[in-house]
């Protein structure tokens, strides 16, 4: 028989995990020279590189490289000698390359923790999050669907695309599964 | 005039220099060239008339602006790379009319270098091909006999300039594009080392095994076009960032006296045509009396890398060909309002991709997907490892090392078409390179019952000079024997 | 025996956003098991010691400085595309989650 939503709580502990992306603040964008100087005019921040037009070439920004490791290191975390980019191949209309250059084997930091202090009803309490990886992407276009109901995606008849956020730089920062927080986890995500 | 049509580039580019004759003269004795003969050969997919001879009377208003000396001689364009406004297909459906809002890094060398682009040419769809017959604007024929392939995938390039259309031209060469054509059309085709010429703007097939290179009818202009187009690029994080190396001054000395020349055990001609083998025999001969050492060496792990390229490059082709999705440009079709983004996508890819490239983007999908990518795409990884190791072994031992460029003469429109297989091993003597990344060269050996053989030069990475000391060497002895350049021999078209 | 069925190759073009159509599946699964069989023999090449390798000339931290370059004009951006609305590109209905 399912239970209900205060039985589960009472009965089970919460483990879980958080991935945040974090949009770094360079002057351009991860692999191109285009400007990310939020609510510029549609397209008016692109070119062939992160339009993904036949021929262009990925090269990778020195500053979002130095703000990654910069992050990696604020959360103690190991950076790796040799990290290497890798191609996450999947279809999406807000990706023009139909492919997002990610980390995937070689992450350039790993193995971190950020200790949390905490009010409980027991005092102040530390809680260790333990950071799996840290890691460099580039972020998608931004998509207006256009003709639905709500403007979301269900029901859309069709759908604007503005590449302006194409190709901007992430940081995405994976944690360890973390458990043993129970009530806290609110206050804890608010703190991180 | 016409007889500038049977001029190399370098005398041309003296001509104009010395205000003997205008750029725009030669340029237009090439594209009246290209108008008598194309509707036969097939090797342009767009002719810029306007463009060029716009081009050619900017070049001879500035003679003295770009000290090139390859100065207002016009040049056909492999249509894989980007040329800002004029229409860019890669041979294919896909791209119909896509007029490219970038120029590609070696086009704005070459404009930098006053060359005049006439137009861009046929290939096979994607650079996927060793015969131009999977061009999805059909076939180029092959000047020499035109009931025959031209070679592929840069068949129009080789056929342009075999069909005096053009005295230069730029190919690019993944597992042989340049090499091949060259060979079967008695030309001379260089693919540089990896990352010696930018790929910015070059559309990427295979992007590890991807090279621009410089295509001509002599080893001289061949240097002369590599020296314009090589060189670090910023904009290409696999170029080379070292000065390039002094091909003119290779080609110019032309001297193999004392040079090592390995003869690949695995390459040297079993299963090579007679008359191919023979006249790669002929030439190992010459080189020798030119001075040279002749030694045979074994690169055993090259049994594998057919296997390894027909891994390696469909896998990289399924992931760079995914951006062709009907949205941001090219054929979009079934866009009716009823259908989704991803029915339209699926539905143009079906319509605007030809067989070979589905075949292959299929079978690179496979060979990357989750359970098959280590026993495929990895172990392929692995041999290239292997392969590279063999070519280190043979260069401690050797300058250069040589081979037939590809195992026959130039076969018939429609012979090959059916065998994928059949048609990869036309490849099997160039693949090696690609997946080593070192520098290659393949020029005129000779003919075999009236059509061209090659002689493929693979020199070590970086060392891209050593290929126009023998090429140069080697053409300079066989033109004496020929009593000019094979491309002489080239029987009459008959325009029909 | 078959490496590849005619419902693999569909599975995999599906993931390659390629509608085939029935007469093209029949023979691309032939032609694709062909050439697995050709290519299949680098499996026996190297051992598990060999490293792979994905470029042959090593070049290490290729960066460029985080400097503006000017971008494309909105009109060169949207140039090739088969339509478009108020300066943005126009696509048909996304049916897919958004990742």
């Amino acid at each position: 028989m399912a239970l209900t939503y205060e039985e589960v709580v009472a009965k089970y502990e919460p483990s879980l995990g958080l991935e945040v992306h974090v949009e770094l603040n360079t002057q351009t964008k991860m692999f191109c020279g285009c400007a990310t100087e939020f609510g510029a005019a549609p397209n008016t921040q692109t070119c062939p590189v992160c339009l993904g037009m036949p021929g262009a070439l990925p090269v990778v920004n020195e500053k979002a490289i130095e703000s990654t490791i910069r992050i990696g290191l604020a959360l103690n975390c190991a950076i790796t000698p040799k990290s290497r980019f890798a191609r996450k191949n999947y279809f999406y209309p807000d990706m023009p390359k139909n492919f997002q250059i990610s980390q995937y084997d070689e992450p350039i930091c790993t193995n971190g923790y950020l200790d949390v202090e905490v009010e409980t009803d027991e005092g102040s309490k530390t809680f260790r999050i333990e950071i799996e990886r840290v890691h460099m992407e580039e972020d998608t276009g931004k998509s207006l669907h256009v003709g639905g109901a709500t403007g979301r995606i269900h029901g859309a008849e069709y759908s604007l695309l503005d590449y302006n956020r194409a190709g901007i730089p992430l940081v995405e920062i994976v944690t360890k599964v973390v458990s043993g927080t129970g009530k806290y986890a609110l206050k804890l995500r608010r703190h991180m | 005039m016409s007889d500038l049509i049977k001029k190399s580039a370098s005398e041309l580019a003296a001509l104009i220099a010395e205000k003997e004759v205008s750029s725009r003269e030669v340029t237009q004795a090439h594209l009246d060239q290209i108008s008598q003969t194309d509707s036969l050969i097939h090797a342009f997919l767009h002719v810029d008339s306007e463009g060029a001879l716009t081009q050619a009377e900017m070049a001879d208003k500035n003679q003295n602006s770009t000290k090139s000396p390859l100065h207002g001689v016009p040049l056909a364009l492999k249509d894989v790379l980007a040329q800002k406004g004029i229409p860019t297909t890669c041979g294919s459906r896909i791209l119909e009319g896509w007029r490219p809002p970038y120029d590609a890094t070696v086009v704005t060398k070459l404009k930098d270098a006053g060359v005049v682009i006439l137009g861009k040419t046929n290939m096979d769809e994607f650079a996927m091909g060793s015969s131009t017959e999977n061009s999805a604007y059909g076939p180029t024929r092959n000047p020499w006999d035109t009931d025959r392939i031209p070679g592929g995938s840069g068949g129009g390039s080789a056929a342009a300039l075999a069909a005096f259309q053009a005295p230069l031209a730029i190919g690019t060469d993944t597992g042989g594009s340049i090499r091949q054509p060259a060979a079967v059309t008695g030309t001379v085709g260089v693919k540089p080392t990896y990352g010696g010429v930018s790929r910015y703007g070059l559309v990427a097939f295979s992007s590890s095994l991807d090279q621009a290179g410089p295509c001509a009818r002599t080893v001289l202009d061949t240097a002369l076009l590599h020296q314009v187009i090589a060189g670090h690029d910023p904009k290409d994080a696999t170029s080379i960032n070292a000065p390039v190396p002094d091909v003119v001054a290779a080609a110019q000395r032309a001297d193999v006296k004392g040079m090592k020349i390995g003869v690949v055990k695995e390459l040297s001609g079993e299963g090579y045509e007679k008359g191919v083998a023979e006249r790669f025999a002929e030439s190992l001969a010459i080189l020798e009396s030119q001075g040279a050492e002749i030694i045979e060496v074994s690169c055993p792990n090259f049994t594998f890398a057919l296997g390894a390229y027909y891994l390696i490059a469909p896998s990289e082709a399924s992931s760079n060909l995914a951006r062709f999705d009907a949205m941001r440009y090219g054929l979009r079709i079934g866009d009716d309002g009823t259908k989704s983004a991803e029915e339209v996508m699926s539905f143009t890819r079906d319509a605007g991709f030809g067989d070979e490239v589905k075949r292959r983007i299929i079978l690179g999908t496979y060979a990357l997907s989750a359970g098959y990518y280590d026993a495929f795409y990895g172990s392929a990884q692995k041999v290239r490892t292997l392969i590279t190791r063999d070519f280190a072994a043979a260069y401690s031992k050797v300058d250069v090392l040589v081979s037939p460029t590809t195992p026959t003469v130039a076969f018939k429109i429609g012979e090959k078409s059916n065998d994928p297989v059949a048609m990869y091993l036309s490849d099997v003597a160039t693949i090696p390179v690609n997946l080593a990344g070192v520098a290659s060269m393949s020029l005129p050996a000779g003919l075999s019952e009236g059509l061209p053989v090659g002689f493929q030069i693979i020199a070590p990475a970086m060392k891209d000079d050593r290929l126009y000391l023998v090429g140069g060497a080697l053409e300079r002895e066989l033109n004496a024997k020929w009593n000019g350049p094979l491309t002489h021999q080239i029987p009459d078209l008959v325009l029909r | 025996m078959a490496r590849i069925s005619r419902d693999e190759v569909a599975r995999i073009a599906a993931l390659a956003r390629i509608t085939l159509r029935e007469e093209e599946l029949g023979d691309l699964a032939g032609q694709i098991d062909g050439i697995l069989d050709a290519v299949s023999v680098v499996q026996e090449a190297a051992g598990a010691e060999v490293p792979a390798m994905s470029h042959p000339l090593e070049i290490t931290n290729v960066t460029r400085p985080d400097v503006i370059v000017p971008s494309l004009t909105p009109d060169e951006a949207l140039s090739g595309a088969p339509a478009s609305e108020e300066s943005r590109f126009r696509v048909p209905q996304i049916l897919g989650e958004e990742a």
